[in-house]
């Protein structure tokens, strides 16, 4: 009975130090988690809900209600959703592009596609942006290139919005791709031999054997580059136009230039809505799927 | 219905299928067998479209389909791996044939019940492969093909990756539904058991060449080659030497027409006999009963190692001395059949 008693409390103690062992393996990355972010940003979001009148401090939603009838806060917000959402989907039609062929290409083109769409990602985008600058910029190598084979009359992208679209796309790939090609390694080469077998096109193996089989891939890759995009400050502040600005440039400006936090906050606390909102889908369409 | 003509493909420097001649009849179960990296696999797959051949034609009722892409062939393959698509039901999966045909729905539905019902999955159709046991699932991938009511069903190993029971099982239902059906069926294995039991006609390959085609008695009784003898069916091959126009086989020479040089003699275990007097003196090593028939390993003087199949109630303890011979001997120089011997009392004496 004693030998028993002793061993179930070995068992307990040993459990519990493995639990506690868990504990301490995450508590410095949790920890810097809420210092650094889940603090201060629950911080922002009560003081843009925090209004002080002569009554003292009170609840209230004036600051949105603020940002919502500026009309140019909203042509921002409006055009952040739109240059996001035309990128992202730009993006991800090339990557899946590229990852078709990675998957299903054969000879040395392949690695060079392989290394040529992963580049990118060892380009800090502040030098792509230079970089694009110098190519699609006024009197850049793209212009004299055409006029050199008489072609005149271009109009440059740079600070217009597609100058970050062009930049985006370009930054964006490498990351979808990597996801859209590890996914596509899952899909047999039988189960796209057998669709063929039974007398199916590329176009319909494409929709109804290969596009299924990848979407947990493709929502993943889909929200890492709408998240990416939509928060990006490098890019649009040195391609994109001064009006309308994405939110991270919008958010800067008034921070710094403006001299007025608690917008630069309002904003910020909008700007992490949307994302959460996209997140949120994304988890439910995540869920549907494995049901 | 299916007829090969000089059907070649090689992978850069080696021959995979060499210049491979093969008829199938309507209504004919043929199984091209051989080891694994003969190039049966790829002889069906230039057949089904889904690897382009080097030389030669395929010709499905008549028609050379050889330039022809998968897609365009009169054919349906079952993979070994049953490749059904994890995504859709049962039901979808044996539909997709009929939808890329474009059938009307109602006639879809009315051919994947049927088709499901063939294989003895009826109730299935919403299920998703993953709710399926390998053996279930190996059969949606022949409903699959069936529904399209294909000219020539091709089947790569289907029942390899089942376990041995349920493999026996499947290979009876294909073959009664073969029969039922009329199907003309192109069926590859590297098991020389489900050979000789599920096929009309076997096509022994190796190297990438087609080495033996006929009945599965015909070529246990009559293997025209030596990879053929060693392959299929058990049978005890040895080297020997001929020289005046007699065979050495295990110090009895027997007269053969061939001329002197070596040579390589086969014997079928059952083709081995066990006598009183004369003969090659062995030593038993391990009896296997089966029951009905017991398979023993015999060891010459030399350290040969032979195996004897008898009915009969000898004593065939592990370390008994006997003494046997030759019933029949098929005799290989070059590789090729070159004599078959019969000997008498008379030749086993001298």
């Amino acid at each position: 009975m004693t030998i028993a008693l002793g061993r179930t409390r070995a068992r307990v103690r040993a459990r519990w130090a493995e639990t506690a062992t868990g504990y301490a393996l995450v508590a410095l990355p949790l920890a810097v988690l809420c210092v650094l972010v889940l603090m201060p940003a629950s911080v922002a979001v009560v003081e843009t809900v925090i209004v002080t009148g002569p009554d003292g401090p009170r609840l209230s939603l004036d600051h949105y209600t603020a940002f919502f009838a500026d009309p140019f806060a909203r042509r921002n917000l409006i055009y952040s959703l739109i240059q996001t959402a035309a990128s992202t989907a730009t993006v991800l039609a090339i990557a899946l592009a590229i990852a078709v062929y990675l998957r299903f290409g054969t000879g040395r083109a392949v690695r060079v596609v392989h290394a040529l769409a992963l580049f990118p990602l060892f380009v800090p985008a502040i030098i792509a942006a230079y970089a694009l600058i110098r190519f699609l910029g006024p009197n850049g190598l793209f212009q004299m290139l055409l006029e050199r084979v008489g072609i005149g009359g271009y109009a440059s992208p740079y600070l217009t919005p597609l100058g970050p679209f062009i930049g985006f796309v370009w930054e964006g790939l490498p990351l979808p791709v990597l996801v859209l090609t590890a996914g596509l390694a899952q899909v047999s080469d039988h189960a796209i031999e057998a669709a063929r077998d039974l007398g199916a096109g590329g176009v319909r193996i494409f929709r109804e054997i290969l596009l299924p089989q990848v979407t947990r891939s493709l929502l993943i890759a889909c929200s890492l580059v709408f998240l990416g995009i939509f928060g990006s400050y490098t890019i649009p502040y040195m391609m994109g136009p001064a009006a309308p600005e994405m939110m991270g440039v919008f958010m800067q400006r008034t921070y710094d230039q403006l001299q007025r936090p608690q917008d630069a906050q309002v904003q910020a606390v909008v700007s992490f809505l949307v994302c959460a909102l996209v997140s949120v889908a994304y988890v439910r369409l995540i869920l549907k799927e494995r049901r | 219905m299916l007829s090969i003509r000089g059907l070649s493909k090689r992978f850069g420097d080696v021959v995979a299928v060499d210049a491979t001649d093969l008829d199938v009849a309507e209504g004919e179960l043929v199984c091209l067998l051989g080891p694994s990296g003969c190039g049966k696999s790829t002889l069906l797959r230039m057949v089904a479209g889904l690897a382009a051949s080097d030389a030669g034609t395929v010709a499905i009722a008549g028609r050379d389909v050889t330039g022809e892409p998968a897609n365009r062939r009169p054919t349906a393959m079952v993979f070994q791996s049953h490749a059904l698509w994890t995504h859709m039901t049962v039901a979808r999966n044996v539909a997709f044939g009929l939808r890329v045909r474009r059938l009307p729905a109602a006639e879809i539905e009315r051919r994947v019940a049927a088709a499901l019902d063939l294989v003895g999955l009826a109730g299935y159709g919403k299920r998703l492969p993953s709710e399926l046991s390998g053996g279930q699932a190996q059969r949606v991938a022949l409903a699959r093909c069936l529904v399209v009511e294909p000219r020539v069903l091709l089947m790569d190993e289907p029942f390899s990756a089942l376990d041995a029971h349920l493999r026996a099982h499947l290979r009876e239902e294909v073959k009664a539904l073969q029969r039922r059906l009329g199907l003309t069926i192109l069926f590859v294995t590297h098991d020389q058991e489900e050979a000789m039991e599920i096929a009309d006609r076997i096509a022994v390959m190796d190297g990438g060449r087609l080495q033996q085609v006929g009945r599965p008695g015909e070529l246990y009784a009559e293997p025209r080659t030596e990879f053929v003898a060693g392959f299929v069916g058990l049978m005890n091959l040895r080297p020997v030497a001929v020289a005046r126009g007699r065979a050495d086989w295990l110090g009895t020479a027997l007269p053969t027409r061939l001329a002197d040089g070596p040579a390589t003699a086969g014997v079928r275990p059952e083709d081995l006999v066990i006598v009183a007097a004369g003969g090659v003196p062995v030593r038993v090593e391990r009896v296997i009963d089966f029951g009905s028939a017991r398979r023993v390993t015999l060891v010459a003087a030399d350290g040969t190692s032979l195996r004897l199949q008898t009915t009969g109630g000898h004593d065939l303890a592990p370390g008994a001395a006997l003494r046997v011979v030759p019933r029949r001997i098929v005799l290989y120089r070059d590789g090729m059949l070159a004599d078959t011997l019969v000997p008498d009392a008379a030749d086993i004496a001298a």
